[in-house]
């Protein structure tokens, strides 16, 4: 996966012509669109998975332009494996093994600060913001699916460089999730983690 | 104004209720396994058995479908599982602590019901009661009139045979008490400490019949032992009762044969002579 984003890093800084020609397109529009994909490990005992969404973004009309408010709608669903324990259990029995699926559907609200081709063509940026993180934890045991679901606020903060390509602007990116949460499958815990590398192009409207 | 609306379907939003949805299970039998062919499952309120040291109560075990565990807790550091929760509904209802129920796989759970006996005190009014579990992320399962939960027998007297014991005859005796169970066949037995540190002397009875709740009819071995004896009673579901000095079996003795006159040659007639023996002085 990293030597993925190194190559994806790569792609982007070597965009010079595109990056030109865009330059005009971007600068009129003040809304994009935004899909991405990325790797997101959770810093709870969950495996990774791949990290979808969807950004819309707005450019406020000040701070000369340089400030953005987007809202994202994201998804994963990372899974843990293990086996049942516990005296309440026959201890004759053959182990019984689980799977818990956690998906999460995140609604981050993220004001972001742009710095406008700071580093060449690239554009640097930050940000940070209330979400709403809505999860649904499955459990396989013995053939049975048993799920529960909560909602709960939390909070992201992002980083990322973006690349004018086209009329839009390819970008990198990576985002820390606070997401609380409190099921009996999953107990009390950060669910979030990092998005490392996600990748994802602007497309201004 | 704007603001605070924006908080307040944020705080809403962030406070929904979570929703659950898993298998349903199906409670098809409750048995005690001290009587698993019985028509009626019964329970005694009271007493129990011992479990690593301490009194547990009594065992049930749950036949059904879907009992589904799932873990617990898993993605913090003292992960678990998170069993079906079993409910007791009659006279009382008692929801049984977590740890009194036991998965054995998902048609079977054993469960420990505390009587009055075990700490905690838990004691059940007698009754019929419904057992109901529920999965810990699914529905609910019931199972009516599944339990019949009573006392102990309670122990009165014990009226002998009318004539008396005879060596070599079975004697009928009349248990007078309460809380018997017309229809099933308890243990009767009389007990009696040990001898001179020799093992307890016990001598079984076997039932004739539960005429009533107050009133069953038993009958003692042809040979039993003469003795004083407890009266131990013990239910089919497992819980006993002992009446101290219930019976005491004594036989008619012979009486005291009249000295005869020895007719045979030789011998003499009136009472026998005596002649003292005393041990031989010893020099010393």
């Amino acid at each position: 996966m990293n030597g993925l984003l190194v190559i994806a890093l790569a792609t982007l800084a070597s965009a010079r012509p595109a990056a030109r020609a865009s330059e005009p397109a971007s600068s009129t529009s003040n809304v994009w669109l935004a899909p991405k994909v990325g790797f997101f490990k959770s810093t709870a005992a969950l495996d990774g998975d791949i990290y979808l969404a969807m950004e819309l973004g707005y450019v406020a009309p000040v701070l000369k332009r340089r400030l953005a408010v987007t809202l994202e709608v994201g998804y994963h669903r990372p899974q843990k494996k293990g086996t049942l324990e516990g005296p309440r259990l026959d201890a004759g029995a053959p182990p019984v093994e689980y799977t818990l699926a956690v998906r999460e559907v995140a609604l981050l609200l993220s004001a972001v600060y742009r710095f406008e081709r700071a580093v060449g063509t690239l554009t640097p940026y930050a940000g940070a913001g209330p979400g709403l993180y809505l999860h649904r934890a499955t459990s396989e045991v013995l053939g049975e699916t048993a799920s529960e679901s909560g909602t709960r606020l939390g909070f992201q903060a992002i980083v990322g460089l973006e690349l004018p390509v086209g009329t839009g602007g390819a970008f990198l990116e990576a985002h820390y999730h606070f997401a609380p949460l409190d099921l009996v499958t999953t107990g009390d815990v950060n669910v979030g983690g990092f998005l490392a590398g996600a990748l994802g192009y602007r497309l201004r409207l | 104004m704007r603001r605070s609306a924006l908080s307040a379907t944020l705080f809403a939003l962030s406070a929904c209720s979570g929703d659950t949805e898993g298998p349903v299970p199906a409670v098809e039998r409750v048995l005690n396994p001290r009587t698993p062919e019985a028509q009626v499952t019964r329970l005694c309120n009271a007493q129990g058995v011992f479990s690593n040291g301490a009194l547990r109560g009594w065992t049930l075990t749950l036949k059904g479908k879907r009992f589904s565990p799932v873990p617990g807790d898993v993605l913090t550091d003292s992960p678990s599982t998170e069993l079906p929760e079993v409910t007791l509904r009659g006279p009382t209802t008692y929801t049984l602590p977590r740890d009194h129920v036991s998965f054995v796989d998902p048609e079977t759970l054993k469960v420990h019901v505390p009587t009055s006996s075990t700490q905690p005190a838990v004691e059940l009014t007698p009754g019929s009661y419904a057992v109901e579990v529920t999965n810990p992320l699914g529905g609910t399962g019931t199972l009516e009139n599944a339990l019949l939960v009573g006392p102990p027998a309670t122990l009165t007297r014990v009226v002998p045979p009318p004539g008396g014991f005879r060596y070599g005859e079975a004697a009928t005796l009349v248990v007078e008490g309460a809380d018997f169970q017309p229809g099933t066949l308890p243990t009767l037995v009389l007990t009696r400490p040990p001898s001179d540190g020799g093992l307890p002397a016990s001598e079984p009875l076997s039932t004739i019949a539960v005429d009533s709740p107050t009133r069953i009819e038993a009958q003692t071995r042809p040979f039993a032992i003469e003795g004083h004896y407890d009266l131990v009673i013990s239910l089919p579901e497992g819980c006993q009762t002992r009446l101290e000095g219930a019976v005491d079996i004594a036989y008619p003795r012979l009486s005291a044969l009249p000295p005869s006159p020895l007719t045979r040659q030789g011998a003499r007639r009136g009472a026998p002579d005596v002649e003292p023996i005393a041990p031989e002085p010893r020099a010393p």
